[in-house]
């Protein structure tokens, strides 16, 4: 017997019992979806990920406020202070760029145009340097405009869009906290973090910010070195400096690797939760499938009597139960691909922000997990069928 | 040729040990056509699942063609029943999803038959038991007499030398019942070797020798001196 010739006959049997066929392909089915949507979710998780690194610089790492987990914007009580930032700049012996910024959410006003929710960040000239983001037009902050106190802001894309719609800002005065700012530059967009728009950002002097803002406190502090090897022992170094000051626990030193371990432990999480779903579907879908094939070798009994009858060897028999499994069990893979091609879109589309694209390895790992189960579950029900004695089997009724 | 020699076949059936046959010795021609008579638990089921080769004996020895295959592997056996051996059954055994054409077809895939030649195959013997107008038909929409003749289409699949017909016409009623046996007789005629287990002295006086079995043995081999005849022979048919 031929390979196709088995599979005709399989192809047959499934057919024959539609509604059974495709019960039976449940388990597998969710199974498959979740290994799909498992692998594809943490390729996603892990190219945002890379995008983060990316968007904040390699060589970066930041001194924040606190030693909570949150993520870069979380305000807390900061005890770091300008002299920490100078302190660092001249006392590390790495050549290092220095950026201390103090950020506060407000709304900025322009005319009748209004965009709420800002955040205002009060930054040196070296910010550019520091973070890898420039001014595609104008101008950044200038060290005359920090001795100054000066109101002029550069703007974050978002809220340049938001607010001159024809693009027009530079020159123009837009308003804060109740002051006016001369805008004199417009920030290269960054895109999203997550779900932060980083764009929706506008950039005055440090000086001026703390008056604004009443503090002298800053945000965070951000150091680059010149190579990512460096971030280690310049790490260890800043913390030195800053802890001789105030205390371990009213700071933290983090590099964006750090910051991100909180996204990758959340992927982990879901990672490990699909991962188990995906096991025990697989598992239920198999037991289901034997179950099924079980009863399907009980039925067929007489068939079986009939086909030894006529020439079929044990083999023979083995392979066409065998491969009747492995074929529901490879239809349960194939509707899961779909199920989880459907999922990817409808994610996609609630959540512009988390583009989950399914893979071509997650699709090719869940078919070959399929045909594992089918066959792993298969053997039994199958063996029965081939051991059976056709006098036995003709006879069954 | 069939040739079996103090056959004996003893089974256990609930711990009890049961003999079904006890020293059976019997000739078949090739090209015979001898019935199997005797009352129900004689033996003749547990001869005609060895003469299949369905099952091993306990002992003695059983020819088919020249070789003994009372000592053959499973496989080996298998491989015999697919080339030489035709299986008529009472119930027919046809599968209930499958059409006439579809059944005639399945012995072709255990026996290697040469694909290009299976579809030619089996329409000429569908043809043969006068069945080309009902290839499409499941068993369901078939008479009983039409189920026998896809079985026999069945059972000719791999041009067997010998068919084992286990009372063919035991589910039919007498006229489709006389109409098997006709069928029979012509195969007869064409060569096949035929052996045929049944309790109907009427439907065995078609053949031209009875085996009598009583209890695992045979009790009588009588020639058969007027032989019922079903066929209605062309050359015999009245114009």
């Amino acid at each position: 017997m031929t390979l196709l010739e088995h599979a005709q006959v399989s192809l047959e049997a499934v057919v024959a019992n539609k509604l059974r066929s495709t019960l039976t392909t449940l388990g597998v089915t969710i199974g498959s979806t979740a290994i799909i949507l498992l692998i594809s979710i943490s390729i996603g998780a892990s190219h945002e990920v890379t995008k983060l690194v990316e968007g904040l610089g390699s060589n970066l790492f930041m001194v924040a406020p606190g030693r909570g987990k949150g993520g870069p914007l979380t305000a807390s009580p900061s005890l770091l202070r300008l002299s920490h930032a100078e302190r660092i700049q001249k006392e590390t012996s790495f050549h290092v760029v220095v950026s201390p910024v103090l950020n506060n959410l407000a709304a900025v006003r322009y005319g009748r145009e209004a965009k709420a929710g800002v955040i205002v960040s009060g930054a040196l000239p070296n910010f550019p340097e520091a973070r890898s983001w420039r001014p595609t037009q104008g101008t950044f902050l200038k060290k005359s405009d920090l001795e100054l106190a000066r109101r002029v802001a550069a703007l974050g894309r978002t809220v340049e869009t938001a607010l001159f719609p024809s693009g027009d800002s530079l020159g123009k005065d837009v308003v804060v906290a109740g002051e006016k700012f001369r805008v004199i530059g417009v920030m290269e967009s960054k895109g999203q973090l997550f779900d932060i728009d980083m764009d929706n950002q506008i950039f005055i002097p440090l000086t001026t910010a703390q008056r604004i803002f009443g503090t002298s406190a800053l945000s965070f502090i951000f150091v680059a070195v010149p190579k990512p090897d460096d971030i280690p022992a310049a790490m260890a170094e800043a913390k030195r400096i800053v802890g001789q000051t105030i205390l371990p626990e009213q700071f933290s030193v983090k590099s964006q690797g750090e910051t991100l371990e909180t996204v990758q432990s959340i992927s982990l999480i879901f990672t490990a939760m699909l991962g188990s779903v995906a096991g025990v579907s697989l598992l239920v879908g198999g037991i289901g499938i034997m179950n099924i094939m079980i009863v399907s070798v009980t039925e067929r009994t007489r068939e079986i009597g009939l086909r030894k009858a006529l020439g079929a060897r044990e083999p023979d028999i083995l392979i066409q139960f065998l491969s009747e499994a492995v074929l529901l069990s490879f239809m349960g893979g194939c509707f899961g691909v779909t199920l989880a091609y459907i999922g990817s879109v409808v994610v996609s589309k609630a959540s512009p922000t988390f583009a989950l694209s399914i893979s071509t390895f997650a699709v090719g790992l869940a078919l070959i997990f399929s045909i594992a189960v089918g066959t792993f579950f298969g053997v039994y029900p199958a063996y029965r069928a081939a051991r059976m004695d056709p006098i036995e089997a003709l006879r069954h009724d | 040729m069939v040739r079996i020699t103090d056959l004996v076949k003893t089974y256990q059936l609930e711990g009890i040990e049961v003999r079904a046959l006890r020293g059976l010795s019997l000739t078949v021609d090739p090209g015979a056509f001898i019935a199997v008579m005797g009352p129900s638990g004689c033996g003749k089921s547990t001869l005609l699942n060895l003469l299949g080769c369905l099952d091993r004996p306990t002992s003695g020895t059983l020819e088919i063609g020249g070789v003994d295959v009372s000592s053959m592997s499973p496989t080996d056996l298998a491989i015999l029943r697919s080339q030489k051996i035709g299986f008529v059954f009472q119930t027919f055994h046809l599968l209930a999803r499958a059409s006439a054409f579809a059944n005639v077809m399945l012995p072709f895939v255990y026996s290697g038959y040469p694909s290009e030649r299976r579809k030619p195959r089996a329409l000429e013997l569908l043809q043969y038991v006068g069945l080309q107008d009902r290839v499409r038909h499941r068993p369901n929409q078939l008479s009983g007499g039409q189920q026998q003749r896809v079985a026999i289409a069945r059972a000719l699949a791999n041009d067997p030398g010998i068919l084992l017909a286990d009372e063919p016409t035991g589910n039919l009623d007498s006229k489709s019942g006389l109409e098997i046996m006709a069928l029979i007789e012509r195969l007869n005629r064409e060569g096949k070797t035929i052996i045929m287990v049944t309790h109907s002295r009427e439907l065995a006086e078609h053949a031209e020798r009875i085996v009598h079995l009583l209890d695992g043995v045979m009790i009588r081999d009588e020639v058969v001196a007027e032989r019922r005849v079903a066929e209605v022979r062309p050359d015999a048919e009245p114009a």
